[in-house]
């Protein structure tokens, strides 16, 4: 049995001029949460949606269980779907919404009832059986909207943006819960979202998309800390993305004749690049590697204070430093020196 | 839903077939007959006849002055009505039972409308009666059998299509715009007239377009409440189809009011995509 | 406080509005009225009360018939504009291509024709075919006639239906065509029933082109009343308007529990 569950090679999807996947390549492994991540308009649902059969891609193969499904139709693929809006069936009951697809595949209605039961038990909706969705809040329908796809036990669910219509602590709650369900199911999720944060969370590995293509994928570790370019750094949290000129020496600085910093440009002296560091992983004073500059401005952000400071290239740059302390005495129209782990920053090329 | 190309082909060639073998052919065999004559040879002399004899032009002018009258009145009527049931009328159950007042006419052949309208009308009639009893008129006044009885007659029955065509428009305007220009300074004479109105405006040309055309080309109101004095295109056609039983000289009347009609419908929709175009 | 031009402005605007509802309403009522009249003549008010009319009225087997001939057509003809239009309805909401607007465009044609031009059209072509003058002529026209009604109801229900719930079905094993019977149309049904009674009435009530294919014996109830008005007026029609009076008011009332007449006319969205 092979590593991958869903092979998908040079996948490309075009509606007239507008191409929405570009030579889409990932392999899915058996049983990870994975999530397709990257802003709207990036591809991430016509992905989702090929998976799902219900987009026929223009180029490419996609390969379930080594089984090539281009031209499958929705219904005889091993994949289910929670929808955006959940499209739970209005003119049923909770029950034979769930009971839809075990009745397709003619499940006795002896173990469907124990089917829905358990389903509906694992999401927490145990007393709803009889209710019509319409009767739901939006964290019960999500709920109804898992238990009916989970209840088919298929290869591969696929979560199309699942928590975008809830409210920012329902949302925190639900992310939690999905990545619990993932671990007792042990079933491969394909998650859509835009919100970065929801991916970082739950993910085992993150494909970041731009523009019908995936950019990067990794777990969320190495995305946040080893973004491979300006997007990926930028889409990922926040980030310093210090514009950089490289030196006769190779290495990068801030101004022509500023100082050297322990970074490699990678490319010709004069030309320019990118140094990014994450505004949470500065420090006030130096150390490791630091950098001049002046405080423009400074605001209060709960756990931490925002120091909003401009570079000897005119640039701004966000600090977000540790010690509350150190940053309360300074003054606007400061100057000072902020620096990082030498090992925090890196040059992105792209 | 992914629908199969044969499942397609069936599911749409069906209706169009029967289209095409019910509709467009026997339109195609109208217009056919209208440009031959008994033997069959083709012959424009069926128009000639329709185009050099006045008595045709007058009563195709006759129609569409009633048409004309009636959709000046249906406005008339019909505005303030949708406008009332859009904005004034809060109370869902009244909304309702406004709305199948407003329906049930057009639920009712339109021999019934007339036939109500006979006896309203009639020299002994409710209304003759009640304009004698308010001391208005001294003897019965002839409102039958004439134009005004015709206007009446057609405009019972286009105030439905009036009324639901203006209501629909009214009903998507926003409620925001009207409190905005209250609130900048406009009676409310001032914001109907500035934003009401012309927002209403497409609503109002689709209205009158559809009670113009629907009233050139209607038959059972205008024979009835003619009685037979008065004559309008359709009774032409009508005539010549099921007593004459010239399908030539009926088909070239046909045509005739047909094409003033598609050049009426030609304007309308042009006026409507100009409109969708600036809204 | 509103001034008192203003007062009056919406005082003239509800006094209009209440006068048109009258004007709407009130042919229907006399005409009700005046079919309970004691007379021998059409009065109204009407004086006294009685069923007579009714009685004579069923009790006169050539408009018994006509009644049923029309409820047959017009059954028959809704039956077979649903089942042509449900289907070219769902084909026009769901697919793009080539030559879709005129399609839709031939599809709602026979709403914006004169209903005459329909019917002498029909009579002639039945002539050619040689089936003038028979139940299949008129069931022919009539379904010309009351198909755009299904067609854009049908296409009305489905613009609003959000295609992730056939999306649904199908991701959770079902068929297209159990797609379509198990979520669709139990989804767009009442939508299906208001364009099935719109097109039922539409050929109920409909005189243009029935009148070129009736014979005595083969005549609609509109059709009748009709021929019948042009010679006699006694209170006889006026219970025959009302009866197809009652049952406008039995489809609006329908069509209200099924749709809301309000959605069902207007093109209001929710």
């Amino acid at each position: 049995m092979s590593q991958d569950l869903i092979e998908i090679r040079g996948l490309v999807k075009r509606y007239g001029a507008v191409t929405a996947l570009a030579g889409v390549m990932l392999n899915i492994r058996r049983g990870e949460f994975l999530s397709l991540l990257g802003p709207s308009g990036c591809g991430k649902t016509t992905l989702l949606r090929s998976i799902a059969g219900f987009i026929d891609p223009t180029e490419g193969e996609i390969l379930i269980d080594g089984k090539p499904v281009i031209g499958v139709p929705p219904n005889e693929r091993p994949v289910n779907t929670v929808f955006q809006n959940y499209a739970l069936f209005p003119h049923m009951t909770v029950a034979d919404n769930i009971a839809f697809g075990p009745r397709r595949k003619k499940v006795p209605e002896s173990e469907i009832k124990t089917l829905v039961a358990e389903a509906l038990e694992m999401v927490g909706m145990a007393g709803y059986i009889e209710r019509r969705p319409k009767e739901l809040s939006g964290g019960q329908q999500q709920r109804v909207a898992l238990a009916r796809a989970i209840v088919n036990r298929p290869q591969v669910l696929l979560l199309d943006e699942p928590l975008g219509a809830l409210d920012l602590k329902l949302r925190k709650r639900m992310q939690v819960e999905l990545k619990r369900l993932h671990e007792k199911l042990g079933l491969t999720f394909v998650y859509v979202t835009h919100d970065q944060e929801e991916a970082l969370v739950m993910s085992d590995r993150i494909a970041v998309m731009s523009e019908g293509n995936i950019v990067q994928l990794g777990s969320g570790e190495e995305i946040y800390h080893a973004p491979n370019s300006r997007y990926v750094a930028d889409f990922i949290g926040e980030a310093n993305l210090i514009d950089c000129v490289v030196g006769t020496d190779g290495r990068v600085r801030i101004t022509d004749d500023g100082p050297a910093l322990p970074y490699e440009g990678g490319r010709a002296a004069g030309e320019r690049t990118t140094l990014m560091v994450r505004p949470e992983d500065m420090i006030l004073g130096g150390g490791g590697v630091s950098i001049e500059g002046t405080l423009r401005d400074k605001v209060f952000a709960g756990m931490s204070w925002r120091l909003y400071v401009a570079l000897a290239n005119g640039q701004e740059i966000t600090v977000q430093p540790g010690s509350i302390a150190a940053a309360e005495r300074l003054k606007v129209g400061e100057s000072l020196r902020v620096g990082w782990p030498a090992e925090r920053a890196r040059v992105l090329a792209r | 839903m992914r629908i199969g190309r044969l499942s397609l082909v069936l599911l749409l060639g069906v209706p169009v077939a029967y289209l095409i073998a019910f509709f467009l052919v026997p339109f195609g065999s109208v217009i056919v007959s209208s440009l031959t004559t008994k033997d069959g040879a083709s012959t424009l002399a069926n128009f000639g006849r329709v185009v050099t004899d006045t008595y045709y032009w007058e009563t195709l002018i006759f129609s569409f002055k009633l048409a004309l009258w009636t959709t000046l009145v249906v406005l008339a009527i019909g505005y303030p009505l949708a406008y009332t049931m859009t904005f004034n009328v809060k109370s869902r159950a009244w909304r309702r039972i406004i709305f199948i007042i407003v329906v049930t006419p057009l639920f009712t052949s339109s021999i019934v409308r007339a036939f109500g309208w006979l006896v309203l009308l009639g020299r002994l009639g409710f209304v003759n009666e009640t304009l004698i009893w308010l001391n208005l008129v001294e003897k019965p006044v002839q409102l039958l059998y004439n134009e005004f009885g015709i206007v009446i007659g057609l405009t019972y029955i286009m105030v439905p299509f009036m009324v639901l065509t203006v209501a629909s428009v009214l009903q998507n305007l926003e409620a925001a715009l009207l409190d905005a220009a209250r609130d900048l300074g406009a009676t409310p004479l001032v914001a109907f007239l500035k934003v009401t109105l012309p927002l209403s405006l497409p609503g109002v040309v689709a209205g009158s377009l559809i009670v113009f055309t629907l009233s050139v080309s209607a038959y059972v109101t205008p024979s009835i409440l003619s009685g037979g004095k008065r004559t309008v295109m359709s009774m032409l056609i009508y005539q010549q189809y099921n007593t004459v039983f010239d399908f030539h000289f009926g088909g070239a009347l046909a045509v005739v009011l047909l094409i003033s009609t598609l050049i009426l419908i030609a304007v309308y929709l042009t006026i409507i995509e100009r409109y969708g175009r600036t809204a | 406080m509103a001034r008192v031009s203003d007062r009056i402005g919406r005082g003239a605007l509800l006094g209009a509005s209440w006068l048109a509802l009258a004007f709407l309403a009130f042919p229907l009522i006399v005409v009700v009225a005046i079919s309970f009249t004691t007379t021998e003549y059409l009065k109204f008010p009407p004086i006294g009360f009685t069923l007579r009319w009714y009685e004579a009225f069923f009790g006169d087997s050539s408009f018994v018939t006509s009644l049923l001939t029309s409820a047959k057509l017009a059954a028959a003809s809704t039956l077979c504009a649903l089942a042509l239009g449900i289907p070219a309805g769902l084909v026009l909401a769901r697919k793009s291509f080539h030559g879709k607007q005129a399609i839709a465009g031939l599809f709602l044609s026979p709403l914006v024709l004169p209903t005459i031009v329909i019917g002498v059209a029909i009579l002639q072509y039945a002539n050619q075919i040689g089936v003038a003058r028979t139940f299949w002529a008129l069931l022919m026209g009539h379904v010309v006639l009351v198909m755009p009604y299904v067609m854009r109801t049908t296409l009305a229900s489905l613009s609003g239906f959000e295609i992730s719930l056939e999306e649904a079905a199908q991701d959770l094993g079902a068929t297209p065509f159990k797609t379509f019977f198990l979520v669709t149309l139990p989804l767009i049904k009442p939508g299906i029933v208001a364009g099935g009674l719109f097109a039922f009435i539409i050929s109920w009530i409909d005189v243009e082109v029935a009148v070129f294919n009736s014979t005595p014996e083969l005549i609609t109830i509109p059709v009748k009343m009709f021929n019948y008005i042009q010679f006699n007026i006694d209170p006889i029609i006026a219970a025959t308007s009302a009866i197809t009076i009652y049952v406008a008011i039995v489809t609006v009332l329908i069509i209200d529990l099924a749709v809301g007449i309000e959605k069902a006319t207007t093109r209001s969205r929710d």
